[in-house]
């Protein structure tokens, strides 16, 4: 069980906001390498099944990023070729680099994100905003797999009644256009049925609430402290303008200045905080199992 | 949301809301942001727009029978998603969308094209382009029910609405997403992105209509139906 699942959901998501927020809008290369650092950090020590093509699919979007970007764009003092009157400049590659960084590292943030931000906890979400919003979405989130297995059966029954004929690429769409006719004509008596239902049980009569099971513990305060406080640091420090960096026409060393390195130390605690919250919980269950010996399992006594 | 008691505090949020806290949130964050100024400021007022109409929804007295049927056609929108997602750039949201803005009014269609865009993501992957996906799709149902009369019971007008509404769609993802890299409006990679995609925008635009031609007869006579029988 991931430590994430723990974690009340508003918290999750307000920490991703502040990652991802403070990452994506900040273009300086070193939040840039952090950000892309903490986020495969957290992907590889997040437990369950992962698709492995995340790697190949991101290296091969900064790879595509550092080859178009010189092409396009011919900024930059560094020449190394001429191509057709256009300068091919070695810092538009270098900002095609870490624009793939970039972007890999979004990809990585809400790669995680998806994982752990499951329906229910979107719902959750969703109702601080509107209940009426939270509502619909439970109900279709509902309805998808109902409307599916209804199709299935339509499907067959169109199938036994001899209507279908899948010879050629028309007469299957067709047959599938009016396997959704139906389907629709279903959806809307049904529509109707539960809408009634929902009334006469005694919906919209007064004001609603929401119920949850996700309480708002220790952990929360603490998680939700670190990233409200290092996002604080990073934001701060870039609306100082320290963290403004320019790869054109020189991409010079990023500054070093106290201001600089506190927004950078920040944003590197604030993206290393998820994955020491998740490695941790995994440690402590280490131990507790090794402390779990043969001794202490007591067997009924027969 | 979480119950405010008091009917004047309550009409006082209403309007500081919109015209206070989301200009201060964008403006504070182009000021911070000074980087990426330009691309925070779009992002954010896609997110802040989406929450406003969704807020304006939560306000409404909308009948229980339209609320199920929005989240039908959600659920409905989703399902075609997943049955056609093994077809590159096919999907029948918009379509979809757009009849149910078209019989249902604009809110609807709002409600429907962004929770399809926010729930189908949940299987086909999150990310920063969702409250752009949210905003386009939504704004593509909100301009059906606009303009409903004119595209009520006249298939040629809904073909054209629903091939351009493709067509912006796909530019208001592209010009996302060269906002994001580059930070400024830079036309030579706005056309750069909207070549690279053209295939796909040609594919979703094209499908759009025959999506469109296959579920105009029955969408409309149900709707029609349903619409005069049980008043929604």
């Amino acid at each position: 069980m991931s430590c994430f699942e723990r974690f009340n959901p508003a918290t999750v998501f307000i920490f991703f906001n502040c990652v991802i927020v403070s990452g994506i809008f900040t273009m300086n290369p070193v939040i840039t390498v952090i950000s892309l650092a903490g986020a495969v950090l957290l992907w590889i020590v997040m437990p369950g099944r992962k698709n492995k093509k995340i790697h190949i699919y991101t290296a091969l979007m900064t790879l595509a990023c550092m080859v178009f970007n010189p092409v396009f764009g011919h900024n930059g003092a560094t020449v190394i070729a001429v191509v057709n009157n256009h300068n091919i400049t070695v810092e538009a590659g270098l900002y095609g680099l870490f624009l793939g960084f970039m972007l890999s590292a979004a990809v990585y943030w809400f790669a995680s994100f998806s994982k752990i931000m499951t329906a229910d906890k979107i719902i959750y979400i969703t109702a601080f905003i509107s209940q009426k919003a939270a509502l619909v979405i439970t109900m279709a989130l509902r309805f998808i797999p109902l409307y599916l297995n209804k199709a299935r059966q339509i499907n067959n029954t169109q199938k036994a009644l001899g209507l279908y004929k899948d010879e050629t690429i028309v007469s299957r769409v067709r047959g599938a256009a009016r396997v959704l006719s139906v389907l629709l004509t279903y959806m809307i008596e049904k529509t109707i049925i539960t809408s009634d239902s929902m009334a006469a049980r005694g919906y919209s009569a007064r004001r609603r609430r929401n119920f949850s099971l996700y309480s708002f513990g220790a952990g929360d305060i603490v998680f939700l402290a670190v990233s409200v406080i290092f996002t604080a640091c990073t934001v701060y420090a870039s609306s100082k303008g320290a963290l403004v960096y320019d790869f054109y026409p020189y991409a010079d060393v990023p500054s070093t200045q106290p201001l600089a390195l506190t927004g950078c130390v920040g944003y590197g605690v604030l993206c290393i905080s998820p994955s020491i919250a998740e490695g941790g919980s995994r440690l402590k269950w280490r131990y507790l199992k090794s402390k779990i010996s043969h001794s202490d399992i007591r067997l009924p006594i027969r | 949301m979480t119950v405010i008691k008091s009917e004047k505090l309550r009409r006082a949020l209403s309007v500081v809301i919109p015209f206070v806290f989301i200009p201060a949130v964008v403006l504070s964050g182009v000021l911070v942001f000074r980087s990426k100024n330009y691309s925070y400021g779009i992002f954010a007022v896609a997110v802040l727009s989406v929450l406003l109409f969704i807020c304006g929804f939560d306000r409404k007295k909308t009948g229980t029978r339209r609320l199920v049927l929005i989240s039908a056609a959600v659920a409905m929108a989703c399902v075609g998603r997943a049955v056609c997602s093994f077809i590159p750039a096919v999907n029948p949201i918009t379509a979809i969308t757009v009849l149910f803005a078209v019989y249902l009014g604009s809110e609807a269609g709002f409600m429907t094209g962004a929770f399809s865009a926010l729930i189908s993501n949940i299987f086909a992957g999150q990310g920063v382009w969702t409250p752009f996906q949210m905003f386009a799709w939504g704004m593509i149902g909100f301009f059906a029910g606009v303009f409903a009369k004119y595209l009520e019971n006249h298939t040629v007008r809904l073909c054209v609405y629903v091939f351009f509404a493709g067509l912006v769609y796909s530019f208001i993802m592209d010009v996302w997403s060269v906002m994001w890299a580059y930070n400024a409006f830079n036309l030579k990679y706005y056309i750069a992105s909207v070549t690279s995609a053209a295939p796909y925008t040609a594919v979703y635009a094209v499908s759009n209509v025959i999506f469109i031609l296959l579920l105009k007869k029955p969408f409309s006579e149900k709707l029609g139906r349903i619409k005069v029988k049980y008043g929604i």
